[in-house]
């Protein structure tokens, strides 16, 4: 005991020594010549104590918590540490030691031998694959050639840059997303806040039967018309007839004028900017509005001192000063509805298609509002959305896609798009060696093969349809794994029919 | 626990059938310890088989109904572990004459089918790319029998602590079975369990190097694996040469079930996890 432990301790102080003389730097010809004088001397001078149990125990008792302490750090180094792995490769010695040991007959020893010796096999395909391999990143951008690949440590792409001995140009590269789901959310109230507790596919026939609410689609339509009120208010102006979109503000001379029924001052301007030009508006909290015939806007509060509880996860005004003026507005534009904020002061806009609109409080201001004389209603179609027809416990509901949800006793639906989810994705490339090319096309799970690399398709960029993450890495030792992997597993049987017969006898 | 109760219940009547089936099935199991009557017998192997053939035609279901291996999620997984402790303690029930488990593995399935509602799949989750492989089945399918057997080596290093005095226990007693010595019993479940956790191991590595370039990455769950596989291996170690039996060989059972708890839940909640391959949405 006392001597496994002097020595491990020993071993461990000399490489954590010889880490720090070595450096993260140094020529890796020189980190070798460190490995094999560990390896050697432990191996020559200390078998006996290498194969001893308590030692073994030990070792892997060290190896496991060193690995297990590494876990609850999100970026540990250890692994390409000089001393992490002058502990492995004493488990590698350790273990040949043992191997050497064997008296053993028959099956158990073949079992034994295969399991022990496979080990091994895969120390020594790890040991080739650390000093010839290596691994980098290579960003391909479509139609670019590059030879040019960031070094990769473990899985963390470093800022060092390698030369690949052959060059990569990306043809193609496609995305194939999963077809989107659309789903109907079940919210349950729990306190003050609601939990989604299910999801339901909206699909014709789909049902759902919790405690208390039964669901039952019945028909999912798409292209259905999103559909808005324009009022439009009807004013004698200077003899004239004049006609006002609500909200929106006309000039009549030099003068503007609006109209937002019952309103008498209006200090919220909305300015929109679209390819035309700038045309303006009104509002106010509690009045919704119709801009460029294509968008949906409602007020629903004003904070003129805006500040955000994050605890409470809710919007407030901190005093009645309007030092931060703010708008909160309900948007359906293209049958899409979301809630959000205008601020004025900031240089803060919303866009939707090619629509900027920008919001400023203006607490005096010389706006005109008209009380029309008579107001015709007219109806708009802003966009086609999906409607989803549902029964609730024997009641009939209409539900449009992402817009406002459906409230039952404590429960709550609200139809929505799941987000996309890529099911696969692919580059083609052409490869450029000194003295041949090749075409490859690169997925993920089937890696190609190209002068002694692998290149593997490894990532995409969801907002760049152009760029495809490749990783190629070279690894020497894979086939020396793959035979140590074979033995390990017929050993591991061939134990298992060994105890089997024991068990029998 | 009002959620988990309505997402309970949400998953429809195969789900909740097997998990009544399951409850049913131990009451059984627990009764003919008592009364060793072989119709109860009878009844515990018709409810649990019941239960059993339900959660199957779940898995089926699912399967079916997405088109994709149903191991995605931590809520699929636990399903899937129940099934595999269902199957690998009806084997032994037959083989080994090991009815007296049987109350034990069926109350297990049930709890663990009712508080798999916690992680219950609110949106249908579907497989991303490096998932679409060959050998994502076999993968998880020898990492969970290798679960189901260890947990049985664990339930029996249990036993052994609490009543070693049926240790070594022959024929006709108590319950009129076939005891066997708990901790031989224990034993020999570990061996399996060790077996497949080396298999799924090995796949495991083969299909890193496949999907990501790397035969180990030193991800958090290889390594709490890794740990899991060291844990076992030096169990069977201190069996073979030190002849570890009885209570110190129980107590290191219970570890290393405490540690594949860490593997398959713990590592999910590591502050590494958010950058890990391997985690469970």
């Amino acid at each position: 005991m006392k001597r496994a432990f002097l020595f491990l301790a020993g071993y461990t102080g000399l490489s954590l020594i010889l880490h720090f003389l070595l450096g993260q730097e140094s020529p890796s010809l020189l980190k070798i010549a460190a490995f094999a004088f560990l390896a050697g001397i432990s191996f020559f001078p200390f078998r006996k104590i290498l194969t001893s149990f308590t030692f073994l125990a030990l070792l892997l008792g060290l190896i496991g918590i060193v690995v297990a302490i590494s876990t609850f750090s999100a970026s540990s180094t250890i692994y390409s540490a000089f001393w992490f792995n002058a502990l492995l490769l004493l488990l590698a010695v350790s273990l040949l030691s043992c191997v050497l040991t064997f008296r053993f007959r028959g099956l158990r020893y073949y079992s034994y031998l295969l399991m022990h010796l496979g080990l091994l096999v895969v120390a020594v395909g790890f040991i080739i694959s650390g000093i010839g391999g290596g691994k980098c990143y290579l960003s391909l951008f479509k139609g670019k050639k590059t030879a040019a690949c960031q070094v990769m440590k473990g899985v963390k792409i470093t800022s060092e840059m390698t030369r690949l001995p052959f060059q990569v140009e990306l043809l193609d590269f496609k995305v194939e997303y999963y077809r989107p789901k659309k789903v109907i959310l079940v919210y349950k109230r729990k306190g003050e806040e609601y939990r989604v507790v299910k999801s339901l596919p909206a699909e014709k026939g789909k049902k759902l039967n919790l405690g208390g609410l039964k669901v039952k689609v019945l028909e999912m339509k798409e292209g259905v018309p999103v559909k808005a009120v324009k009022k439009i208010g009807i004013a004698q102006l200077d003899g004239g007839k004049l006609e006002l979109p609500e909200g929106k503000v006309v000039t009549v001379g030099k003068e503007g004028y609006a109209f937002l029924a019952g309103e008498k001052f209006v200090p919220h301007l909305l300015i929109v900017r679209t390819k035309k030009g700038l045309s303006f508006y009104v509002i106010a909290p509690g009045h919704e509005i119709v801009i460029e015939d294509k968008l949906l806007l409602k007020a629903l509060n004003f904070y003129p001192d805006f500040k955000y509880s994050v605890r409470e996860k809710r919007a407030y005004s901190a005093s009645d000063q309007p030092n931060n003026p703010a708008l909160e507005v309900m948007v359906n534009y293209r049958g899409s509805v979301e809630k959000t904020y205008l601020f004025s002061r900031a240089e803060s806009s919303l866009t939707y298609g090619d629509m900027v609109i920008l919001y400023r409080y203006l607490p005096r201001n010389n706006l005109k509002l008209l009380q029309p004389s008579s107001v015709k209603k007219e109806e708009v179609v802003l966009a086609s959305s999906t409607r989803v027809i549902i029964e609730v416990n024997g009641e009939k509901k209409e539900l449009l896609l992402n817009d406002e949800p459906v409230l039952t006793g404590d429960f709550l639906l609200a139809f929505k798009e799941a987000p996309r989810e890529a099911k696969e994705f692919e580059s083609l490339v052409r490869l450029y060696g000194p003295s041949s090319q090749m075409e490859a096309r690169l997925k993920v799970n089937s890696p190609f093969s190209f002068m002694g690399y692998k290149l593997y398709q490894s990532d995409y960029d969801p907002n760049n349809p152009d760029f495809s993450g490749i990783l190629v890495v070279k690894e020497p030792g894979e086939p020396v794994l793959y035979v140590g992997f074979v033995l390990i597993l017929v050993g591991t049987v061939l134990n298992l029919i060994y105890r089997r017969k024991q068990w029998a006898s | 626990m009002g959620i988990i109760i309505h997402r309970f219940v949400s998953e429809g009547y195969l789900y909740t059938g097997a998990f009544v089936l399951f409850l049913l099935a131990s009451i059984s199991y627990f009764l003919h310890l008592k009364f060793r009557r072989k119709l109860v017998l009878l009844l515990s192997n018709l409810l649990f088989l019941s239960a059993f053939a339900l959660i199957t035609a779940y898995i089926a279901r699912q399967w079916i109904s997405t088109g994709q291996p149903p191991f995605k999620t931590m809520f699929q997984s636990l399903v899937f572990l129940v099934w595999n402790i269902s199957i690998v303690y009806f084997f032994l029930e037959k083989s080994e004459r090991l009815y007296f488990l049987g109350g034990f593995a069926a109350i297990f399935n049930a709890l663990t089918l009712f508080f798999a509602g916690v992680y219950a799949d609110v949106v249908q989750v579907s497989l991303p790319p490096a998932l679409r492989s060959f050998w994502f089945i076999p993968h998880v399918v020898f990492y969970f029998a290798g679960y189901a057997f260890l947990f049985i080596g664990f339930l029996m290093s249990i036993l052994y602590l609490l009543f070693p005095e049926r240790k070594y226990l022959g024929k006709d007693h108590w319950s009129g079975q076939l005891w066997k010595d708990y901790d031989e019993f224990s034993y020999r479940a570990i061996l399996f369990g060790y077996t497949f956790l080396t298999f799924g191991l090995v796949v495991g590595a083969v299909w890193a190097k496949v999907a990501w370039g790397n035969f180990w990455s030193w991800d958090p769950k290889e390594n709490w694996a890794l740990i899991t596989w060291f844990v076992y291996l030096a169990y069977l170690h201190l069996r073979y040469v030190r002849g570890w039996k009885g209570k110190k060989a129980a107590v290191l059972s219970i570890i290393g079930f405490v540690v594949i708890i860490i593997t398959y839940i713990g590592v999910n909640y590591l502050p590494s996890a958010a950058s890990a391959l391997h985690a469970y949405q």
